[in-house]
């Protein structure tokens, strides 16, 4: 795409979006003054900020398991896990970092490399999986993420598909990360429930939801064998999801 | 003085309007300006460029929100001054930004076909309102403001290597949105 195509495109971004973005700096400068009430408490701040590491140190060191949660537009929270494990990340499988694009692979290296079987779609329309691997501060991986785009489809080029996203934490993944799991993956806003379903085959219970802005778009995210699953159809019913995720092998 | 009073002036054709204009939003016109341009001479000219064409529009243009209306006009001014100095090969840092943003847009896609991007920027609009504010405010400062990341960082008070991730978090879910709604990417 032409640069001149992209600046045309982005031309049109909401003007509420502009404002709030050219805004933001001043909200930010009230915040400062808070701030400034610690420089000016620097023993309060000291004592604050060496109990928070070490709360922070202790809760790191402990963690042997992660639990996993999304918050509706409703203010109601629902546990997609209460409690999973870590993954055994192999070390010598394969990293990008963070600001790298994602890696295309098969469904079958993915699973050569690390070791572990991943749940599939066998009538798959699309071969390539997406690769992402986030790092912890020594380089070692902290999360894999594996994004499976149009894994069905109408055949036609009006959007509608289905796609899969996996999620999985490895062992001695930092805070950050384990708590951004627990904040809930799905960045995406505007939530609101529409069931929760019991998987049969999988033995597991998945939460399904839509997007309030977008009533075409339904995601169901389950944990099944330490890894969290997020299918979101455009333009199917959650019964067609379903279909698709009691196929999987 | 609030939007609406300058507005006002505008119309009563008052000068005060833009002694007024000046004094609210110089500074950040100036800096949407130099973000894409590169350069404090030429960045002053749009900025008084813009400020010229806000005062022959207004009337008969009655912008619902001054500031947005304003920031585009300069943006505007900018990116075509912009295009004539990268004939003359004066690349700015903003391009920087759009290589960025490159890979995660259609490829082989062409706004002539006005529909088209009509489409895009709607899906675009659409991906910006499902993700947080702070990862909104940041897109937006980078590619719409053309923001430095180190600008940016200081703005949101978190680090450099913090904008980058939270950067390229956002491009690859708007690529995977734009993907989803069956865009070639």
């Amino acid at each position: 795409m032409k640069k001149e195509d992209i600046t045309s495109v982005l031309s049109a971004v909401n003007d509420e979006y502009i404002i709030e973005a050219a805004d933001f700096k001043k909200e930010k400068t009230k915040n400062t003054s808070i701030r400034d009430l610690f420089v000016k408490a620097p023993l309060a701040a000291t004592v604050v900020i060496l109990l928070l590491v070490g709360a922070i140190a202790y809760t790191a060191a402990s963690r042997t398991n992660w639990s996993s949660s999304i918050t509706f537009d409703d203010g109601s929270t629902e546990q997609i896990v209460e409690s999973a494990f870590f993954k055994a990340i192999p070390d010598t499988a394969p990293k990008n970092k963070e600001y790298a694009n994602m890696l295309p692979m098969s469904h079958e290296e993915i699973e050569a490399f690390l070791g572990f079987d991943i749940l599939h779609y066998t009538n798959a329309e699309n071969a390539t999986v997406n690769y992402d691997t986030s790092l912890n501060k020594d380089g070692s991986i902290a999360r894999v993420d594996l994004w499976w785009p149009r894994i069905v489809t109408d055949g036609t080029e009006n959007g509608k598909s289905i796609n899969q996203s996996v999620y999985m934490l490895n062992i001695g993944a930092e805070e950050g990360y384990v708590l951004a799991f627990e904040e809930g993956i799905d960045a995406m806003g505007h939530k609101i429930l529409l069931d929760k379903i019991q998987i049969d085959k999988l033995d597991t219970e998945a939460l399904c939801y839509t997007a309030g802005d977008d009533p075409d778009r339904i995601s169901v995210t389950f944990v099944y064998d330490n890894i969290m699953y997020n299918f979101t159809g455009q333009g199917y019913t959650l019964d067609e999801i379903i279909s698709v995720i009691n196929e999987l092998e | 003085m609030n939007d609406s009073k300058i507005i006002d002036l505008f119309f009563e054709r008052s000068e005060q309007a833009i002694t007024e204009l000046s004094e609210k939003y110089f500074e950040i016109c100036h800096r949407i300006a130099f973000n894409i341009l590169g350069n404090e001479a030429d960045a002053q000219e749009c900025v008084n460029d813009a400020f010229l064409g806000i005062w022959n529009s207004i009337p008969p243009e009655n912008p619902e929100s001054l500031s947005a209306y304003v920031f585009k006009i300069v943006r505007n001014v900018s990116l075509k001054k912009n295009r004539s100095n990268t004939a003359l090969k004066r690349n700015s840092r903003y391009d920087t930004a759009l290589d960025e943003i490159e890979g995660c847009l259609p490829s082989g896609f062409s706004v002539e076909a006005e529909i088209n991007a009509e489409v895009l920027s709607a899906e675009i609009n659409a991906f910006l309102a499902s993700i947080g504010r702070d990862n909104r405010i940041i897109f937006i400062k980078r590619y719409w403001f053309g923001e430095e990341i180190s600008a940016i960082a200081e703005d949101l008070n978190i680090t450099k290597h913090n904008v980058t991730v939270k950067l390229s978090r956002t491009r690859k879910a708007l690529k995977k949105h734009l993907i989803e709604k069956g865009f070639d990417i």
